[in-house]
């Protein structure tokens, strides 16, 4: 799983180091794959605003231009950019920078008899997209002389880990956050996941429809209803975020589902109520016959081992795999109903494998989510959703009783010296657990 | 009866024609041996007065001493005549150049193997075996595996076809299911290694749907995660040939083993050269754990008397860093080539005491 220093900051308070940090995950069990610092390379350019830029008297292509690059005096720059102009804010590298979209080292050249001391880049020549039809043009605010990666948010190292089938707790930013307060790292921040009082009731209702001796196959499902939203991109905040960890940005309400899934390992399914036909979502096994067309755009056969949700017009989502096309949203949605479930962990990884559908809901869903999230994580997602595209909420609605999620295990806490070898005592050995939220107490009190 | 001359001459005749060793031996004895036919005369003597036996006897030794000698004669030149045949068949010219070597290689994967078995029998522990064709019991079920537990899609499975009841045999995916059929079969304490072919529906650049394992399992009353420790850094030290080798024990996770944990050693990455021993950098090359105590129970140990640990590893993976072959895809190619660059000789078993670097040539 792949997220940011500062994504991962966001969740935890702590004045550890990154490099202690990354020493410890491996101990609690997340084996640190890579770390790659994007600004690593970047540290010579810096933000500049060319001051002048005048036609080069002997070729018509470029242009002799004068930039103001925070310190010291204008540097004269020849550039080829059809889009250098004057007042302009670009990002400049001076001689000496290694420019890796070129593979070159910059020097002191003079260019048809013109001198020049540095660049003014394009992305593709510090590569960070393909993008090279004229060099970057920065908004007018942007600081002249400041690092122009931390500027565009770069700084904040893509670290990814390893998570073992065991720790599906670690499939969301905020698990590994838990993990290293649990651990001594640091302190676990407060999210708000208290409920959200709704405005109206939400037009779209559940409709179980499983035998009672399946009712383990959906034992909870929470969705609200979204009116009056405006489904614009993202905030620059969340598409950096997602764009570091290899998503591209799509829409906000998309992104905020994408988003969820990764910082809080809680898959969310995003509906336009308008597509919904009949007012009701009914989760029950697919029939024979029956086909959806998924969001990959390819079209399944479903056969009666499948769980599936869907309308009036029949199944249009894979549960805990794959929404439909038919009724998802799209840039012009402004009603949305949020779907948040438990699902089987078989029947997920069954549907999966049969279909060959290989999902990040998927791999969520299959390793174990929190049984209680559909309603904590209500609230918490709502506040989102209308942080970022306004509009109402309506009430939650809730189906199933749930699922018994709490564990007895007994500890006979000498086992941990005969099995390890170790003298852990037994008071820290309960300390441990109790970072990790277990609550202990003595056989038979 | 002849005449004692023309007996004489007849035999000197004889022995002059004689044209071999051989030939010449049968004359002899026809004439001289004890029932020979100079012999049998001398025996005649007995019967004769002293006057006549003195005459017959003289001429008779002289003929004796005459056939003697010729015989010495002509056995000589015929001694000499097959030397000299054999000298001219057997001519060599010395000064020809040497005929290509043909010594056979040992593939550096069968080397790599009896390098760990060296160090391991060492340690006391025995090499068991299992069948490449697996029940899914062995395979997955017995070592915790449960039907749809993710770690079982993590292993891209070859199913053999339904047998009559509707049960699919597999290509062993791993050789812990050796484990389950040792310890079913024998009492604590428990020390085997495996080494085997394990396969997974898997082709790529770092994959072949055919490779090697071994796998080691430690049973025994009060075997704890001390003793896998040591256990697992003297074999990696070993192995490598690096006293001082960094060794990390990292929490990870497998259904068999509980606590279960990855062995890194320390390395050196430098311009794509990577070297092993103290450095700043890990290499991950074996997972172990204490046996997890429902393997136990599915074998019939009683978990609260006895525990142990397990481990295995890749036996290419420990090839390719110890001789520092750069592509796993070579191992099964076959090429003469290849062999003779990789190949080790066969009468240079590793041991302990004698090295087990190998005198790769």
């Amino acid at each position: 799983m792949k997220f940011t220093r500062d994504w991962l900051f966001s969740h935890l308070e702590t004045d550890r180091p990154l490099a202690e940090i990354l020493d410890v995950l491996p101990m609690l069990g997340l084996e640190v794959e890579s770390v790659v610092d994007r600004a690593a390379a970047l540290t010579p350019f810096v933000i500049a605003e060319v001051i002048s830029a005048e036609q080069h008297p002997n070729a018509d292509k470029l242009r002799v231009c004068m930039v103001n690059i925070g310190a010291g005096g204008p540097v004269q720059v020849v550039c080829g950019a059809p889009n250098a102009r004057a007042g302009m804010k670009g990002v400049f590298a001076p001689v000496g920078a290694y420019v890796p979209g070129i593979d070159l080292t910059l020097k002191t050249g003079e260019i048809r008899g013109e001198l020049s001391n540095g660049m003014l880049c394009s992305e593709r020549e510090m590569q960070l997209s393909d993008e090279h039809d004229g060099i970057i043009d920065l908004a007018a605010d942007a600081p002249v002389g400041a690092s122009f990666a931390a500027y565009a948010g770069l700084d904040d190292p893509i670290i990814e880990i390893a998570i073992t089938p065991n720790r599906a707790d670690c499939l969301g930013v905020r698990g590994v956050a838990r993990d290293l307060a649990a651990a001594g790292y640091g302190q676990l921040k407060p999210i708000d996941t208290s409920p959200l009082e709704g405005s109206f009731d939400s037009p779209i209702s559940w409709d179980l429809n499983l035998a009672p001796d399946e009712a383990h196959l959906c034992p909870l499902v929470s969705g609200r209803a979204f009116t009056g939203l405006k489904n614009g991109s993202s905030p620059a905040w969340m598409a950096n975020r997602l764009t570091a960890i290899g998503q591209r940005p799509i829409s906000a309400l998309v992104d905020i589902t994408n988003y969820v899934m990764v910082d809080l390992g809680r898959p969310l399914h995003a509906y336009d109520i308008d597509k919904i036909d009949g007012g009701k979502l009914i989760i029950g096994r697919a029939k024979p016959g029956q086909t959806m067309t998924a969001l990959n755009e390819k079209t399944y056969d479903l056969d009666e081992d499948m769980l599936v949700i869907g309308d009036a017009n029949g199944p249009d989502d894979l549960a805990g795999i794959m929404g439909g096309e038919r009724s998802g949203v799209s840039d012009a949605t402004d009603k949305m109903f949020l779907e948040i479930a438990i699902f089987d962990q078989i029947a997920v990884a069954t549907t999966g494998r049969k279909l060959n559908i290989h999902s990040d809901a998927r791999f969520r869903f299959e390793r174990g989510l929190d049984v209680t999230s559909p309603e904590w994580a209500s609230g918490y997602v709502a506040r989102l959703v209308m942080d970022i595209c306004g509009g109402q909420a309506s009430h939650m609605v809730i189906a199933g009783d749930g699922a018994d999620w709490t564990r007895e295990i007994f500890l006979a806490s000498d086992k941990v010296e005969r099995l390890t070898g170790m003298i852990v005592p037994k008071a820290r050995q309960t300390k441990i657990l109790e970072n990790l939220g277990f609550t202990v107490r003595e056989d038979g009190a | 009866m002849q005449s004692l001359d023309a007996v004489s001459s007849e035999i000197i005749a004889a022995i002059g024609a004689a044209d071999n060793l051989d030939a010449l031996e049968a004359i002899r004895i026809d004439a001289l041996g004890k029932k020979g036919r100079i012999s049998l005369m001398m025996r005649d003597l007995g019967g004769m007065d002293a006057e006549a036996r003195k005459q017959a006897g003289q001429a008779l030794n002289k003929v004796k001493d005459e056939i003697a000698a010729a015989i010495d004669a002509k056995q000589t030149m015929l001694a000499s005549a097959a030397l000299n045949a054999r000298l001219s068949a057997e001519r060599l010219d010395v000064s020809l150049p040497s005929r290509p070597e043909t010594d056979a290689r040992l593939h550096p994967l069968s080397r790599t193997i009896e390098e760990v078995i060296a160090i391991f029998a060492e340690m006391g522990f025995q090499v068991a075996e299992g069948p490449d064709i697996e029940s899914d019991y062995y395979n997955f079920t017995a070592l915790n595996i449960p039907p749809e537990h993710p770690a079982r899609q993590e292993h891209d499975t070859f199913y053999l076809p339904a047998d009559a009841n509707g049960k699919r045999k597999v290509l062993r995916t791993h050789t812990s299911p050796v484990q389950i059929r040792t310890m079913e079969a024998n009492e604590p304490p428990i020390r085997i290694i495996v080494p085997g072919r394990t396969y997974r529906s898997d082709h790529d650049a770092t994959h072949s749907p055919m490779f090697h394992q071994c796998e080691g399992l430690v049973i025994g009353d009060g075997i704890h995660m001390g003793h896998l420790k040591g256990c697992l850094i003297d074999f990696c030290r070993a192995f490598f040939g690096v006293d001082d080798l960094p060794v990390r024990f990292r929490p990870s996770y497998f259904p068999f083993t509980e606590p279960s944990a990855e062995v890194d050693i320390g390395c050196t990455r430098d311009n794509g050269a990577l070297k092993i021993g103290a450095g700043d950098d890990w290499l991950e090359i074996l997972g172990s754990g204490m046996v997890n105590p429902r393997v136990l129970e599915n074998c019939g140990y009683d978990p609260e008397k006895y525990q142990g640990f397990a481990f295995g590893m890749g036996i290419e993976r420990i090839a390719m860093l110890k001789y520092g072959i750069p592509d796993l895809r070579t191992f099964y190619d076959s090429d003469l080539r290849w062999m003779r660059h990789y190949g080790f000789l066969p009468f240079d078993a590793p041991s302990i005491h004698a090295g087990l670097a190998g005198g790769a040539v």
